[in-house]
């Protein structure tokens, strides 16, 4: 258990390199000076220019750079802002609590939700309501993310306004007492949650329907059964339970989808997480902003696999004491 | 004489597959008293194991447990009862030990939690006194340090180990009758020994019934008081233990005695019944185990033979009780003869 | 099989047949001030979009770029997966464990983000350059697969007698693991073009993907976006051109997927039966029996 700990760590290490070394190249390859606009925006010195120069080892060798960029990365220093006078880990910093939330808040629906349907639809596969909602399922997670958003957002925040057009609070939220001001921070949450968590829901109640429907001829459930356990205990406890140990794979795996679609749901909901953040960086070439955004990803990603991994320990004793 | 514990009265379970019906039990009767061991012996295919999960009513589709059909239990017809009811039945009253003690626990939960289980569902007391209860069996049942054992998974356990685990959560609640299918089969000689005489022992103390289903007579020969022989779906013979052995009377079980290995016997090669069980899509006419069989005549074509009574309670699904004198025939006529080149050479191709 | 199969061609011949087919130019600016944002008539099924472009007309020619993106892609992931995976699974020890702890990697890190990051660094890329890097980007988790596979059969026994009897690594890849991979690889195929429509939709809607005026779902879909609330029509029905392509290439991996398994894995036939969980000797009774 322990060496399989270290061994997820040392991965996740790496991974966090990776993303890091990308990033640098994304920022020498740039076009142009990454300082440039950082510099015109504190008055344009020269001599500005050469402390930035400096201070990221810009005037140093490659390799040297490299290296003092993994330094400042460790340090969490991931550069300036073009365009504004936060840093960009401070920019991240800032965004991160919105994505989280909306993150977390979709992974709870989606396997929550998935893992009913899942199973819902295992324990009488092949009935009419299994098969309809299978293809339910299968058209659901086909569909893009942001272009649900964006009909979430036609019908019920245009057409029938139930809820707002975006952004995690209303302007004057701040004026309201506690209570409402919560209430009205779930107001903004529900729809892209939701969107985000149906979308999701449809993968996991697929691979839930699968992973129960190849535990069912397990010959321990039949046993189950011959102790006198009703068919809803049999299922929905020894069945499920046996099922549930790729669900948490299928968590590690779909990690980075899942940051994926929340990026570009951001986007349409005005979501100040993230990926919003990123992508608005993006049309302002701010590449700091950019590059800081790929490495807190990965390291997000690492750690949901780590998280993914001591779940699946966690309800499989043949991984936990092996 | 008192109303045996278990009656199984034209016990015929037919499985409804695309490919035809299989009529896997097809007619079988037999008698359980209280606290006796009868064991059911047959080879893989015949429908032992069928009829023990029939008992319980555990026949999933295609198979199906036709009219007529009759399990008395405790005085109560156990077939067309509600599903509540059988419930209530399984574990509690009527228990089952599996071949695969691996196979029958479920891997994510603990033994003790599996065995609390069972006292849970059929009985009010608390998740305390519950798992109480399954230490106890795990202590019964001669498991080292039980309370460490019960909050350790299955696979973390050996073979022998697990089977004791079986044997303790099928004996938690006191069964009146407990169905041990193939008890012993996956497990190394020396443990198969153990396991036997801890459920002989258990048995002798608690009062239980056994339904021993082996193909193995070397485990009815050590366990059972009579034995009821399967084929192909069917009772061919009923007997006592010791009369089987001595003069078995169906050729079926012959064949099975001479492929049993033996301490001190001769040496050489066991014998072996040529040829297999036919499919249960398709028995053949007249006697099922004909085409096997050394002795057979026309008439094990014509006629299905009845379960014809022998001496001293028992009985023989075979025409040579009725035509002794063909016993002896088939080595004069220079038919396929029961010698030891012949069988040797027995399996499916 | 059946339904998706034929749908599929359906979207196939479309997107062949875009210029036929469609009503309008799909770039032209028939009349940017009156048509702009004119909705769903007989004259534009699915309306105008703000400089009065038919959108059926850009929906159409769109089908053309984003099928070929996700075909592309889709192809160039297999390849370099396959590549990867077979030398990983046939080679195994350390090539292998090198290879598959840099696929670990590449799978931790976040793909959108990891093109974002690159796409924004090389501006709007052409058409061959998208596919490309969609393509390069997604051949992690087929190397996965296709290791797996490979493995899988290296270890049958008919393999290792090839190899015992002195055929070439080269001749066993190629005519023993080929027929056996060749089912899986179809599957993934199919799978990862629906999966590479979608990518190019969301990089497109971004911003970041097929350049305009030049059509694809992804970026007509990216034009309509501000105005979803007035001019509706203009990303829904490219949004939904999006999901029925993924829809259908989804079942037809999937009914692919269960054609292919249900026959269990590919495997000579002849040898099933030597092996000794194939073919049970005759008369046994088999399957649909339940002997517990």
């Amino acid at each position: 258990m322990i060496t399989f700990v270290v061994r997820r760590l040392v991965l996740a290490v790496l991974v966090v390199v990776a993303a890091t070394t990308l990033a640098f190249a994304v920022l020498r390859l740039a076009p142009g000076d990454p300082f440039t606009a950082t510099v015109e925006q504190v008055g344009g010195s020269d001599a500005a220019r050469a402390t930035l120069r400096a201070r990221y080892g810009l005037d140093q060798p490659i390799a040297t750079q490299y290296l003092t960029y993994l330094a400042l990365v460790a340090r969490g220093d991931l550069g300036p802002s073009a365009v504004e006078p936060r840093t960009a880990a401070r920019i991240i910093r800032d965004a991160l609590p919105n994505t989280l939330l909306l993150m977390g808040t979709s992974i709870a629906l989606a396997f929550i939700g998935g893992v009913v349907i899942g199973a819902w639809q295992a324990s009488g596969a092949g009935r009419v309501g299994d098969r309809l909602t299978s293809r339910l399922g299968l058209v659901l997670y086909s569909v893009p993310e942001f272009w649900l958003a964006l009909v979430a957002l036609l019908i019920f925040a245009y057409h029938l306004r139930w809820f707002p057009l975006g952004g995690v609070a209303s302007p004057l939220a701040w004026m309201l007492p506690p209570g409402a001001q919560l209430l009205d921070r779930l107001h903004h949450l529900a729809l892209p949650a939701l969107v985000l968590a149906a979308v999701n829901a449809a993968v996991v109640a697929r691979f839930q329907r699968e992973a129960l429907i190849d535990v069912l001829p397990e010959p321990w459930l039949r046993a189950a059964r011959a102790r006198g356990l009703s068919e809803r205990r049999t299922i929905g406890r020894h069945a499920l339970r046996a099922a549930l140990p790729p669900i948490a794979t299928l968590f590690g795996l779909a990690f980075p989808a899942l940051l994926g679609g929340t990026v570009l749901v951001e986007r349409v909901f005005a979501w100040p997480g993230m990926g919003y953040v990123t992508i608005n960086a993006i049309a302002q070439r701010d590449y700091f902003v950019v590059t800081a955004a790929v490495i807190v990803g990965a390291i997000m990603t690492a750690v949901g696999s780590l998280i993914a991994d001591l779940l699946h320990a966690a309800l499989d004793p043949r991984v936990r004491v092996a | 004489m008192s109303e045996p514990l278990l009656s199984v009265r034209d016990l015929r379970t037919h499985f409804h597959t695309p490919s035809g019906l299989a009529r896997a039990v097809d007619g079988v009767s037999f008698d359980v008293a209280r606290g006796e061991t009868l064991g059911l012996v047959g080879e893989s295919g015949c429908g032992k194991s069928i009829t023990g999960f029939s008992i319980l009513g555990l026949i999933p589709p295609p198979g199906r447990i036709e009219r007529g059909s009759q399990v008395r239990f405790e005085g109560r017809d156990l077939i067309g009862l509600a599903d509540r009811e059988l419930r209530a039945i399984r574990g509690d009253r009527i228990s089952m030990i599996f071949q695969e003690p691996m196979s029958a626990l479920n891997p994510v939960f603990t033994v003790g939690d599996q065995i609390a289980e069972v006292v849970r569902v059929h009985r009010k007391t608390t998740r305390k006194a519950a798992w109480a209860r399954a230490v106890e069996m795990l202590t019964l049942v001669g498991i080292p340090s039980p309370g460490e054992r019960a909050s350790q998974y299955p696979h973390q356990l050996s073979g022998g180990m697990r089977q004791r685990v079986l044997i303790a959560m099928a004996l938690a609640l006191d069964p009146a009758l407990v169905i041990a299918d193939e008890p012993t089969t996956a497990l190394d000689v020396t443990i198969q020994a153990q396991i036997l005489e801890l459920l002989q022992s258990l048995q002798s103390r608690l009062g239980t019934a056994i339904l021993m289903i082996t193909h193995d007579l070397g485990v009815i020969a050590e366990t059972a008081s009579r034995v009821v022989v399967m084929y192909a779906g069917q009772v061919v013979e009923e007997s006592p233990v010791r009369p089987l052995f001595a003069a078995p009377a169906h050729p079926y079980t012959e064949g099975l005695l001479r492929a049993m290995p033996r301490l001190g016997g001769a040496g050489g090669r066991l014998a072996t019944i040529p040829g297999t069980v036919p499919a249960p899509t398709a028995w053949p006419d007249g006697c099922r185990f004909r085409a096997r069989c050394p002795y057979a005549w026309e008439r094990c074509a014509r006629e299905m033979p009845p379960l014809y009574p022998v001496a001293d309670g028992r009985s023989a699904r075979c025409h040579l009780v009725d035509e002794p004198a063909r016993r002896t025939l088939p080595m004069l006529a220079g038919a396929p003869a029961p010698g030891e080149g012949d069988h040797s050479a027995g399996g499916a191709r | 099989m059946g339904a998706p199969a034929a749908l599929l061609a359906v979207l196939l011949l479309v997107a062949l047949l875009a210029p036929l087919l469609a009503p309008y130019d799909p770039v032209l600016h028939i009349d940017s001030v009156g048509l702009s944002h004119s909705p769903p008539s007989a004259a534009h099924p699915f309306g105008t979009d703000v400089y009065g472009r038919d959108v059926l007309s850009r929906v159409l020619h769109g089908a053309r770029v984003s099928l070929l993106v996700g075909a592309t892609a889709a192809l160039v992931a297999v390849s370099l997966g396959t590549l990867v995976g077979v030398t990983a699974g046939y080679r195994g020890g350390t090539v292998d464990s090198i290879l598959m702890r840099l696929v670990d990697v590449g799978l931790a890190l976040p793909r959108l983000l990891v093109l974002i990051a690159v796409l924004a660094l090389w501006g709007a890329p052409s058409v061959w350059q998208l596919a490309l890097l969609v393509g390069a980007t997604g051949w992690l988790a087929m190397s996965r697969i296709v290791r797996a596979e490979t493995r899988a059969l290296r270890d049958r026994d008919y393999i290792s007698a090839a190899r015992a009897l002195g055929a070439s690594p080269a001749r066993v890849l190629v005519r023993h693991l080929g027929p056996g991979l060749a089912a899986p690889l179809l599957v993934a195929t199919v799978l990862f073009t629906g999966q590479a429509v979608v990518l190019e939709a969301s990089l497109s809607y971004l911003g970041l993907g097929v350049r305009p005026p030049e059509a694809s779902w992804g970026n007509v879909i990216q034009e309509g976006a501000p105005f979803i609330g007035t001019a509706w029509w203009v990303a829904l029905f490219p949004g939904l051109a999006v999901v029925l392509a993924v829809a259908t290439v989804n079942s037809a991996g999937e009914a692919l997927r269960a054609q292919l398994s249900g026959r269990g894995r590919w495997t000579p036939p002849v040898l099933d039966l030597a092996s000794p969980d194939g073919v049970p000797p005759a008369g046994r009774p088999v399957p649909a029996i339940p002997v517990a």
